[in-house]
């Protein structure tokens, strides 16, 4: 319910989404770089796969030679020969 | 590069961990605030940066997550220090070259001046040395307020000033004043309006005076144009006194010119010979050393010096200049000008004497340039006809103005014949 009002208040004042909502915010710079905001946990963290948790479900992104250079309580930069990017329900 | 350098002054640490719940440790860290940084995954082990006063906390986390951490490389300034603490000259070294950094950025070392188009470079240098100020002086001793109120002053040409100390620089910024000075009118003298050359009137037109002569007429040198002294007339047109005006008037005269130019027939020609010998130069202060390849006796070098001053991070200057020398030998030889040359040479002539009169006002309207050959060397004799304004002035005597006057009285006290005044 509260999630809905949210979402809705969201819509009306025209307020972005992960500010209200707390949802995901995925920058890429081309192919070798990508800046994820709004994530909870490292679910996993392999060479070629970094699976994250976030509010709404979760984000793993694959590729090859994948490197954190940095992560925070806020954001984290993950660079590489990035292939593809997927999300899931968060039933996983 | 502002996070580099603070990870650089505190020190950090190249961990490889290894175990079997590496993400676990990863999340503890970003709860705790641990930072780290730049992790890479190996093989069934993990790198990664971590700062040196975070690697205490980072203990009770490895130990809950059952991990296992080991120390692969040290790095940082703290690490530099304890590296090399028995390295006591070194650290002097480092202590000594800061403090005389310190020490020097306490004086000026270089002045520059911007914007000045008259008033060189070198009168401000010079003033500014009599002010106690250049190269050496310390920067508080400078008082810029002071030294622009003194400028404006001292220079009346300098209508705006500003100067500034950037680093070790004194900036000085100047803007003249780019209008023309008032001119006082002086009282005129009475003059006539004389020709400079020969030649004939194309165009006249008086001011003031009475012309002499008329468009078309040909004048001598010295021949009065426009005369300065105004007879006055009565009805009957006999002159009853006389007024003197300095002549004015605009006048154009059509004259020939003759220019000579001697020249040499042979020209002396500076071939190199491909030798080149390069050399440094270094002077700081009063010291200067240069060194250079040596050079044969008899050889004849040609040497170009570019000189700089040695900077520190932009502004700061330091008093010692570096000089790069490059000297390239040559060999003078004499031949005789070629016949296009000869037709350059002409060309030259005639361009550089139009350009001469055009300074002048003169505008040539016909040119011949002949080159006469002579036993010595050659005579390039260029005849120009030009078209340029004449007319000097010339003051009218006091005697001569008397004179007239007198010539005037004498006139009048003649019996009226006329009136019968006489009788």
């Amino acid at each position: 319910m509260l999630k809905q009002i949210r979402q809705t208040a969201a819509e009306e004042l025209k307020i972005p989404r992960d500010v209200v909502l707390g949802e995901v915010l995925i920058s890429f710079i081309g192919r070798h770089q990508v800046t994820i905001e709004n994530y909870r946990s490292i679910l996993a963290y392999e060479d070629e796969t970094v699976r994250l948790q976030t509010q709404s479900g979760k984000v793993e992104i694959r590729g090859r030679h994948l490197r954190i250079d940095y992560y925070n309580q806020e954001e984290m930069r993950i660079s590489g020969q990035i292939r593809e990017l997927a999300f899931d329900d968060g039933r996983l | 590069m502002r996070q580099s350098l603070t990870h650089f002054f505190r020190g950090y640490l190249w961990i490889r961990m290894s175990g079997c719940a590496p993400e676990r440790f990863f999340n503890l860290c970003r709860f705790h605030r641990i930072e780290i940084w730049d992790i890479r995954c190996g093989d069934q082990c993990h790198d990664f940066l971590v700062s040196f006063p975070d690697y205490r906390g980072i203990r009770p986390v490895v130990r809950k997550s059952r991990m296992h951490c080991k120390i692969m490389g040290k790095y940082g300034f703290p690490f530099f220090l304890y590296r090399n603490r028995k390295r006591k000259l070194f650290a002097a070294g480092v202590v000594l070259f800061f403090l005389t950094l310190g020490c020097m950025s306490r004086f000026i070392w270089d002045v520059t001046i911007l914007d000045n188009r008259f008033v060189t470079d070198d009168t401000l240098l010079y003033y500014l040395s009599d002010q106690n100020i250049g190269y050496g002086v310390k920067k508080k001793l400078v008082d810029c307020e002071q030294l622009e109120e003194n400028i404006r002053l001292d220079f009346p040409d300098i209508i705006w000033v500003s100067a500034r100390i950037s680093g070790n620089r004194l900036i000085i910024q100047v803007k003249e004043n780019s209008l023309p000075e008032e001119t006082i009118p002086q009282e005129e003298e009475a003059a006539d309006l004389i020709a400079d050359c020969d030649g004939v009137i194309t165009e006249m037109i008086v001011r003031q005076g009475k012309a002499q002569v008329k468009a078309g007429d040909t004048v001598t040198e010295g021949q009065i144009l426009v005369s300065g002294a105004i007879p006055i007339t009565d009805d009957l047109g006999e002159t009853v006194s006389w007024q003197y005006v300095c002549a004015d008037a605009d006048i154009t005269i059509l004259t020939v010119r003759e220019i000579t130019k001697t020249m040499q027939k042979l020209i002396s020609i500076r071939s190199n010979t491909g030798k080149i010998r390069r050399g440094i130069g270094i002077k700081a202060g009063p010291l200067s050393f240069v060194w250079m390849i040596p050079k044969n006796e008899d050889s004849l070098w040609k040497t170009f010096r570019e000189t700089r001053q040695v900077t520190l991070f932009g502004d700061f200057y330091l008093p010692i200049w570096v000089s790069t020398i490059r000297s390239e030998e040559y060999q003078i030889y004499e031949r005789p000008r070629t016949k296009s040359e000869w037709e350059t040479e002409t060309l030259r002539f005639a361009q550089e004497t139009q350009q001469n009169f055009a300074q002048k006002g003169v505008v040539i309207i016909q040119n011949d340039v002949k080159i006469l050959d002579s036993q010595t060397g050659c005579e390039l004799r260029g005849t120009f006809v030009s078209e340029e304004p004449a007319g000097k002035r010339q003051r009218l005597e006091p005697s001569q103005m008397d004179r007239e006057r007198s010539e005037l009285t004498e006139e009048t006290t003649q019996p009226d014949e006329r009136n019968g005044n006489n009788h």
